[in-house]
């Protein structure tokens, strides 16, 4: 059995086995250290061959097509690829758990998709400077955006966040209520996110009735088309990347 | 020294337009050129070039330093996608394209090659290889021909064809290292 998968290296190498095929050779390749090495070493052997490649000169203008197309069907996907690719996504990494880079954009997408579509029109951009018009209705003269925030999967726990100008200068403003508590080096972290890649945007912790706020400035971040905001609950104040549930979130 | 193309790699997670214009006007040519090798059609290439790059700027393909030297990377992407792009298109059939009538204005290898050593010592030993071990080579690497496709067109039984492209990679890789090695000292 093993000695006819061997037999599927070449076919492996150069993208001849169906999908079940081919999951059936990355099992064994697993386990066969033999295949392992063969295919280290074709793959070592093989490294200088494209520059057996000689120079052909591309169509004119290949750059302009390539790059306006990949650009513009950015922005036309934009508002639904959130939906659709998640959920591949989700369904490609579920069995492995290994990736964790893009978890929170994938929970989120799978709790608010029905919400997503329709809020798509109303999307506008958090870029970190405090450019941004204010499109909604103005409760302070400097308040430029406002979001409610939510416990994708429902429960008690609500909170706002908001960008608030000051001179030039933006801040994120989020307050929280009925937070669990939190134990130990326990926080919450406010995260943004964009396309799935998260950076930090503030720790707090909550008081004793669960309610808590922070204030994290803008510029420190630097630009970036945020989509998605969210809060997680942290084993400690300093997480590079989220490692706890989402309790609150918005798509921005 | 800093990592130019992993540094432009990592502006590109953050979606820095200008990072993916910078590696694209960097590997274009050598992209463009390693497709057209595999497909031997312009179109088909460009598809290739065009699918890569959407790869990078989506990151369905993801890179880190494990992996190696970004450049590795990036060929090995383009080899599976312009395979990817042959099986597709095997129903409809595309030409195949005389390369005499392609010769003109072509990027030199200068241009096209960073490593501009290694791709001198791989031609130079591709060409000492005799013509079945480049044959083998062809089948194999360029062409993505299957395990029994290869045994086929070479005439081999099915169980020497592993054997045959490992010693024509070796063969291959001798002579490079001879050529490299030599390289300084002369």
């Amino acid at each position: 059995m093993s000695d006819k998968q061997c037999d599927n290296l070449i076919d492996y190498f150069n993208g001849h086995l169906s999908g079940e095929e081919e999951a059936q050779f990355e099992d064994h390749l697993a386990k066969c250290e033999s295949c392992r090495e063969e295919l280290a070493e074709l793959r070592e052997l093989t490294g200088s061959l494209p520059y057996l490649s000689e120079p052909i000169e591309p169509d004119s203008g290949m750059k302009n097509r390539v790059l306006s197309s990949i650009f513009e069907e950015e922005e036309k996907e934009e508002n639904y690829e959130n939906v659709t690719s998640i959920e591949e996504k989700q369904r490609e990494t579920t069995p492995s758990r290994s990736r964790k880079r893009n978890w929170a954009v994938w929970g989120l997408a799978a709790a608010l998709a029905a919400s997503l579509v329709g809020n798509a029109a109303f999307l506008t951009q958090w870029s970190g400077t405090s450019t941004t018009q204010p499109e909604e209705e103005v409760v302070i003269d400097s308040l430029e955006q406002n979001l409610a925030l939510q416990n994708p999967e429902g429960g008690e726990a609500k909170g706002q966040a908001s960008m608030v100008g000051n001179d030039g200068e933006a801040q994120l403003v989020v307050q929280a209520e009925q937070l669990a508590p939190l134990s130990g080096n326990e926080a919450y972290q406010v995260w943004l996110l964009e396309e799935g890649s998260p950076v930090r945007a503030g720790t707090f912790v909550t008081n004793e009735e669960g309610s808590g706020a922070v204030t994290y400035p803008m510029d420190k971040l630097q630009d970036g088309n945020w989509d998605t905001l969210a809060i997680t609950k942290e084993p400690g104040p300093d997480s590079e990347t989220p490692q706890g549930e989402i309790v609150l979130a918005a798509e921005i | 020294m800093s990592k130019p193309d992993e540094e432009l790699y990592r502006r590109l997670l953050h979606k820095d337009k200008d990072a993916l214009e910078q590696l694209y006007d960097k590997y274009e040519k050598l992209v463009f050129s390693f497709s057209y090798k595999m497909t031997n059609n312009h179109g088909l290439s460009e598809e290739v070039v065009q699918d890569v790059f959407m790869k990078l700027w989506t990151q369905k393909g993801t890179y880190d330093e494990s992996k190696g030297k970004f450049s590795s990377w990036l060929l090995t992407v383009v080899r599976n996608a312009a395979i990817d792009l042959m099986r597709k298109k095997k129903d409809t059939p595309y030409e195949l394209e005389e390369r005499d009538a392609l010769q003109t204005n072509e990027p030199s290898i200068e241009e096209m090659y960073e490593s501009k050593e290694e791709a001198t010592a791989v031609r130079q030993s591709m060409k000492v290889l005799k013509e079945d071990q480049q044959k083998v080579i062809r089948l194999f690497y360029f062409d993505a021909k299957s395990h029994s496709e290869i045994a086929e067109q070479l005439d081999v039984p099915l169980g020497t064809v592993k054997g045959r492209i490992r010693m024509a990679l070796k063969h291959l890789q001798t002579e490079m290292t001879e050529r490299e090695g030599g390289r300084g000292t002369t």
